[in-house]
């Protein structure tokens, strides 16, 4: 995935963002509401619950949910789908931000699974928000409607590219879709090295 | 395939599978603005003054949420329900400590999650194991930025995996 984090020189205003937070923990809170205010945007409120956050959505559209997956009585998880489900389009297609500090393939994939726009893992940092609002705001996602899933589209491409292959690949592993849209690494197969030698040398 | 026989799994796409697939308005493009307001190092510098406030509070927050989970592990409910408030407050600790510093306690924070969701029942039978991750939490708090210890504290999480494994 693409960053926007080595261009941070680009000055961006976000001034005029409307951020809702929904996380129950009182100090993370705090801790994202002075990164945000140092990111000079203004417009941040806070929600205790799933079931508040969402109350707060319809009262008034945020521009960017950041959610948190481990929450009591309703779940990160739950709340985003219950966004993607809800009768009012411009609530549906929030941009939902998950903020968590599962960093786990699993984890990250139940939250894409979920509906949500993008992940960031605990700690945050302004540089990592940054980067995520900007890459969001850059690259937006079609979002995809069946009877069972709604929300943007979770297949990443791996485009192919037709340049020197100079990725440092010490192991000999192959890299490969895994039929999800996610990149793996396979392991390395030794005959077809030599077969790979075999035609080089030819 | 022999006729009468299911198969094994069934196919992703049904013929009567709907699949719509939609822009929504970028609502992002529209708010937020470039090569206009301030770099991500003035950002960073201005969060940085408000969050060093912040942390000043930090040990006090830490010592709460030790004091809450030895509650939690005396409380009167049913273990698992224990065990799951004390793994929100570990989760917690996991993913803000290292924003003011305090990596060795978000490490014995998230150790103590990790034991939470791998060996839950052995946590059950060894209690002892709980007690000595959250004592662990105050000790590392105290000694965090200590070089004295230094050895100690490369240690600490070694000796608290140690202890689950002898558990097992």
């Amino acid at each position: 995935m693409s960053s926007n984090l080595f261009g941070h020189n680009t000055k961006y205003n976000f001034g005029d963002l409307k951020v809702l937070i929904v996380d129950d923990n009182q100090h993370m809170h705090n801790i994202l509401r002075d990164m945000l205010l140092g990111m000079r945007i203004k417009k941040i409120r806070h929600a205790l619950s799933a079931k508040e956050g969402l109350q707060m959505a319809e009262s008034e559209l945020p521009d960017i949910m950041i959610v948190d997956l481990l929450m009591k009585p309703v779940s990160g998880f739950e709340m985003i789908k219950k966004v993607r489900n809800h009768d009012d389009e411009a609530i549906r297609d929030l941009a939902v931000l998950v903020l968590t500090s599962y960093s786990t393939v699993e984890h990250v994939r139940q939250a894409r699974d979920s509906g949500a726009n993008e992940v960031l893992c605990k700690p945050v940092s302004v540089a990592g928000l940054f980067d995520r609002f900007t890459y969001m705001r850059d690259h937006p996602r079609q979002f995809v409607k069946t009877s069972d899933y709604t929300g943007p589209d979770r297949r990443r491409t791996l485009r192919g590219f037709d340049g020197e292959d100079r990725r440092k690949n010490p192991e000999g592993t192959n890299i490969a879709d895994d039929g999800k849209g996610e990149a793996i690494q396979t392991p390395h197969n030794p005959e077809m090295t030599k077969q790979k030698e075999a035609q080089a040398h030819e | 395939m022999s006729e009468g026989k299911k198969p094994s799994s069934t196919p992703r796409l049904k013929a009567d599978h709907e699949v719509e697939f939609y822009t929504p308005r970028n609502r992002l493009a529209e708010v937020i603005r470039p090569n206009t307001g301030h770099t991500l190092k003035e950002m960073e510098f201005a969060a940085e003054q408000r969050i060093r406030k912040l942390g000043e509070n930090y040990p006090d927050i830490v010592k709460q949420a030790v004091a809450s989970m030895k509650a939690d592990l005396a409380a009167r409910k049913p273990f698992k329900e224990r065990l799951e408030d004390i793994f929100m407050r570990a989760h917690d600790l996991k993913g803000q400590a290292a924003t003011f510093n305090y990596q060795l306690v978000g490490e014995v924070g998230k150790s103590l999650c990790a034991a939470i969701r791998a060996v839950p029942d052995l946590l059950e039978k060894e209690q002892d194991i709980l007690e000595l991750h959250i004592n662990a939490i105050s000790w590392a708090l105290q000694h965090e930025h200590d070089d004295k210890v230094k050895l100690q504290k490369s240690e600490l999480i070694n000796s608290l995996h140690e202890s689950i494994k002898k558990g097992q």
